[in-house]
């Protein structure tokens, strides 16, 4: 009889973590659904969930059914994911063509409608990928400095920030590997303004988290005084720091636009109708308003995205 | 009676006024800056300081004095005064201090709250050890502040802290990441004990099998956690495209799959060693004489081995459980959800406080895992094996 | 009744046991005793096939062996080993229902049962019935060891070594309970040993073993008075004479005592003590508290007083005992004559050594 009650005890235990382990989620589903399932996904970062969120609501809105597997994993598992149909779209940005067809060199990419137009195409022939209309906003490679040190040397754009490095200026700049060494990052600003950084001046980070290179900028640590950004960075503004200009275009254009798989577009002609205003919307500013909302004030990507769809009016109350 | 000291408890209250000298709350403009570190006394003010100074004081007194059970539970009441009036004192400083700081700034928790904490436990554990004998003195003070800490943070007592602002502003997702941090380790640990206890019988009947059984378990073991994903995301999508029907039963090369099937992996070699040992353990005479008796083979491994090995399999199922809890937040990296999600969310975006959304509560579920294993390990352990030690 | 014919167990190269042929009567005790190696305990193990024989045959009863499936044969066979087995997570009550339960007994049957064996092999069973393994002593769990091979009272008993374990003591105690358990329940055994004393003790017959042969296959009286060969002479031992004395008991040759009471007035005994060597003392009870002689006598006091009883536990030998016993105790004391008790130590009579010598040179006739 002991015997059993003890067994009994031990069954409870394990049987209670199984349940707890089958209580499902209910993840996907809104209300009516009658087309799709449409699976959307996102790199993990602010931007990529933001626009994620604003293309899950508004499909459906427009009546899809839409999974939504947002911050799906780092950019490769992305890729591989919408390629073996994992998931049937994402944000992806148009000047990462140059690394995706191995065409970095090519100058096509410092215009945005040139490049645009040369990644639609090369997708379309060789992954029958679908490119929907980019956002006007460049959220390309740049650098941040602290708002005090812009101020203190009068610097405003990357040229400045040549002369003064050139003239012995205090410099460490901290950046992510790919940053440092691509051909189409760091060194295509030096290049262009005429000025080179010592390793010395240099902090290598792997990964491209401009969130900790834009705070070790603001605070100072270790000697950082610049950091690696990005065009729409939201917190730039939230930790002090401005961005340097780029007049005279070192860099590629980076407009963030959705990646459809082509079969989906084929199915679904109409989605393209109601994702590209919504992108279109989106100007630097805008872009850069919306993700300091998740950033720095901490809110959650779809909900700031639903707000800025009703504002805008692509969503009813 | 000779006073006696009791040193952990003296370290414990050393520890505890020692906490009072490190930054306590921090205060953050936003929540992606670091902030600055604000004391005791330049956030709650002197009173409350002087009085959580006199507090441990007192432990640090009793700690010299004496070791009448009486004392210990006193020094044990003590401890979770303290922290309970920590816990008030921390969410309404926070609620004061934001009321005259920057829309968008944050209070995170700092060293010195965290060293209480520890400090007080310390304190506890001490007193638990002289009050075994009386379990409902001992259960008092292990349970009242971890108790009142429930009610308050139900209560949202602490929802001006910046790692409860971070939690509200996504606890939907929270809960679901939740449960699936749950199925994340559960599943794995469920398949990795019926493949691992299976292995182990295998292992211990068979001379020919131990070997190459282990091998296998070991190397893969040695193989780093991100590592070993890594070399399962390619195999598994190049699967999954060879065999759609894989897909419909979710073995992909992305999501949730590739972390269990890493996570079963890593099961196996606790359980298999532990059925293996525990096996091979059971005295030969007692088979012997179950054989000689008239037990048929299976008569034998189920009334005599299964008994005697249980709670050292128990033992390897909790262990491959607990490691599973902590592993299964690489499961967000791939896209498989669970509180990893929150960790490299607050990673990314540079919040420390939301990386704590995720990470404390993986501390606490590994706590509750292995007490629920121990608890039905001491449940199946028979009768016989424990009696002896009278 | 068992019967072995012409068995033999080969393993590859080695022959462990070699065409034996040996048959036991029901009811008694054969014990199998030889050199390490022998092949004693590979024959045991044969009978309850743990052990399948390389060629011949097994009978119990008639019943050849290899025609009941070995689990449901070894229910009917009791199985005790020297490391006694005991399962450790079951309580000695269920350690002995066992085989009981194997064959599907009734509940109040089981009980009844494991409650008279416990008795049997004396031990309290409201204390004992739930205590576990690992709150036993040595004796105890081989008591209990015993007590789960006769749980379903099967016909045969087998024992291999099963007071092996524990020290001298508690082993000779455990022989004794043994013999008397067997004298009421007669059950048909067959016991491994390498003790040849408990094996003197214990059989009915003794079947010595060497090198997996049979060698000789006799009663203890005869194998010690007519070994059959230079290997059992020498096995046996040169102190065979002694040995034989441990298989009789003293029952046949106890004398009448005489003895007085303790009250006696001091003269009285006096003139009862005339030419006797010595006088033994008692109460009103007949309870043995002394001996007077000569010496020790002292007309200015009482008897009570003129006793000598020093040594009287080591000196009084209990009735039941062996001849062995008595020999031993007289050597010991430097007595020629002790004292004989029941169990209670009331005086019954007394040995002397002389008819000790009498007996000896009885059996070399």
């Amino acid at each position: 009889m002991e015997k059993w009650i003890r067994l009994l005890g031990v069954m409870v235990i394990v049987m209670s973590l199984f349940i707890v382990s089958a209580c499902d989620d209910d993840d996907d589903t809104s209300g009516q659904e009658s087309k799709g399932p449409i699976v959307v996904g996102s790199k993990i970062d602010t931007e990529g969930a933001l626009l994620a969120s604003m293309i899950i609501l508004v499909l459906e809105e427009n009546g899809f059914d839409v999974t939504d597997k947002a911050q799906t994993g780092t950019t490769a598992i992305v890729r591989a994911a919408l390629e073996s149909g994992e998931i049937d779209m994402y944000p992806e940005y148009t000047g990462n063509g140059a690394f995706f067809f191995d065409e970095a060199d090519s100058d096509v990419w410092k215009d945005a409608q040139a490049g645009y137009d040369r990644v639609a195409e090369l997708d379309m022939e060789n992954y029958n990928i679908v490119w929907l209309e980019p956002a006007p906003a460049n959220n390309t490679w740049a650098v941040a400095i602290p708002q005090e040190l812009a101020e203190a040397e009068n610097l405003a754009s990357l040229e400045d920030f040549a002369t003064y490095a050139n003239g012995g200026g205090h410099v460490k700049l901290i950046g992510s590997e790919e940053f440092v060494t691509s051909p189409a990052a760091l060194p295509s600003f030096q290049e262009a303004y005429g000025f080179t950084l010592s390793s010395d001046q240099l902090l290598t980070i792997s990964g491209g988290n401009t969130a900790l290179t834009e705070k070790a900028a603001a605070e100072g640590t270790d000697g950082v005084n610049a950091a690696m950004a990005y065009g729409t960075d939201g917190q730039v503004a939230a930790l002090g720091l401005v961005i340097l200009s780029d007049p005279k275009g070192a860099q590629p254009v980076y407009e963030p636009a959705p990646r459809v798989r082509g079969e989906i577009i084929a199915e679904y002609p109409e989605i393209a109708g109601i994702i590209n205003p919504v992108f279109e919307s989106l100007g630097l500013e805008t872009l850069q308003a919306l993700n300091a909302k998740i950033a720095v004030e901490g809110q959650i990507a779809m909900d700031v995205a639903e707000e800025y769809l009703i504002s805008a009016g692509f969503l009813a109350e | 009676m000779a006073a006696r000291r009791d040193s952990v408890a003296i370290t414990g209250s050393v520890l505890g006024l020692a906490s009072l000298l490190f930054a306590w709350l921090t205060l953050k403009p936003n929540r992606l800056l670091s902030g600055t570190g604000l004391e005791l006394w330049n956030s709650a003010g002197w009173d409350d300081t002087v009085i959580i100074l006199v507090l441990w004081s007192v432990c640090l007194g009793l700690s010299f004095a004496g070791n009448k059970r009486l004392h210990a539970f006193v020094l044990g009441v003590l401890a979770n005064v303290i922290l309970i009036y920590t816990f008030v004192l921390a969410g309404h400083t926070a609620g004061n201090l934001l009321q005259t700081a920057p829309q968008f700034a944050r209070i995170s928790l700092g060293a010195g709250f965290w060293l209480t904490i520890a400090a007080a436990y310390i304190l506890i554990h001490a007193s638990r050890r002289r009050l075994q004998d009386v379990r409902i003195w001992q259960g008092f003070i292990t349970w009242s502040a971890l108790i009142a800490f429930v009610v308050m943070l139900l209560a949202g007592c602490f929802d001006d802290l910046a790692i409860m602002q971070e939690y509200n502003a996504r606890s939907d997702r929270f809960e679901q990441e939740f449960f699936q941090h749950i199925r994340l380790f559960v599943q794995p640990v469920a398949i990795g004990t019926i493949i691992g206890v299976l292995l182990g019988i295998w292992a211990a009947r068979s001379r020919i099998a131990e070997h190459p059984i282990f091998f296998t378990t070991n190397i893969v073991q040695t193989i780093p956690g991100l590592a070993l994903l890594g070399l399962l995301l390619p195999i598994l999508s190049a699967l999954a495209d060879d065999y759609p029907i894989l897909e419909d039963w979710g073995i992909r090369g992305v999501g949730p799959a590739p972390a269990i099937i890493a996570l079963t992996i890593y099961s196996l070699l606790p359980i298999v060693r532990n059925t293996f040992v525990a096996l091979r353990q059971v005295d030969p005479a007692v088979i012997n004489a179950g054989v000689g008796m008239g037990m048929s083979r299976f008569q034998v491994f189920y009334s005599i081995e299964v008994p005697l090995s249980a709670p050292l399999v128990l033992e390897g199922i909790r262990i491959a459980a607990i490691v599973a809890v902590g592993l299964a937040i690489l499961a967000a990296l791939i896209g498989g959800g669970g509180l990893g999600f929150f960790v490299m969310e607050g990673f990314n975006q540079g919040a420390s406080d939301l990386i704590l959304v995720g990470a404390i509560p993986i501390v606490v579920l590994a706590f509750v895992v292995d007490a629920a294993m121990r608890l039905a390990g001491r449940l199946a352990t028979p009768k016989g094996i424990a009696a002896g030690e009278s | 009744m068992i019967r072995i014919e012409n068995v033999t167990k080969r393993y590859s190269e080695t022959i462990a046991v070699d065409d034996l042929s040996l048959e036991v009567d029901d009811g008694k005790v054969c014990v199998l005793i030889g050199p390490s190696g022998c092949g004693k305990t590979t024959t045991l193990r044969m009978i309850n096939r743990l052990i399948e024989p390389t060629s011949g045959h097994i009978y119990i009863d008639g019943k050849e062996t290899r025609q009941m499936k070995p689990e449901k044969l070894r229910r009917y066979i009791g199985y005790a080993i020297q490391s006694v087995g005991l399962f450790p997570h079951m309580t000695v009550a269920a350690n002995i229902a066992v085989v009981p339960k194997l064959l599907h007994w009734k509940r109040q049957r089981i009980s009844d049962r494991v409650e008279e064996l416990l008795t049997l092999v004396g031990l309290d069973p409201t204390e004992y019935a739930r205590k576990y393994p690992n709150q036993l002593s040595g004796g105890e769990a081989q008591r209990i060891g015993v007590a789960r091979a006769l749980a379903a009272d099967p016909p045969v008993l087998l024992m291999d070594e099963p007071f092996g374990a524990v020290d001298p003591l508690t082993r000779e105690r455990l022989q004794a309970q043994f013999a008397r358990i067997q004298q009421d329940l007669k059950k048909t055994v067959i016991l491994v040993t390498h003790d040849l004393d408990e094996a003197i003790r214990l059989a009915d017959q003794i079947a010595i073993m060497n090198s997996g042969k049979l060698v000789q296959y006799d009663t203890p009286e005869i194998i010690l008075s007519k070994p059959a060969s230079k290997f059992v002479h020498d096995f046996v031992g040169t102190d065979r004479a002694l040995k034989r004395l441990s298989r009789i008991n003293i029952e046949g040759y106890i004398k009448p005592a005489s003895s007085i009471n303790v009250r006696t007035p001091i003269q009285e005994a006096v003139s009862s003590l005339g030419k006797l060597l010595y006088l033994w003392v008692v109460d009103d009870h007949e309870y043995l508290l002394g001996w007077l002689d000569r010496r020790s006598i002292n007309k200015s006091t009482s008897v009570e007083r003129s006793m000598v009883s020093t040594d009287l536990s080591d000196m009084a030998v209990r009735s039941g005992s062996t001849l062995r016993e008595a020999l031993s105790r007289m050597l010991g004391l430097g007595f020629k004559f002790v004292p004989v008790v029941d169990e209670s130590g009331r005086l019954i009579g007394e040995l002397s050594l002389k008819d000790i010598e009498a007996a000896t040179s009885e059996f070399e006739k």
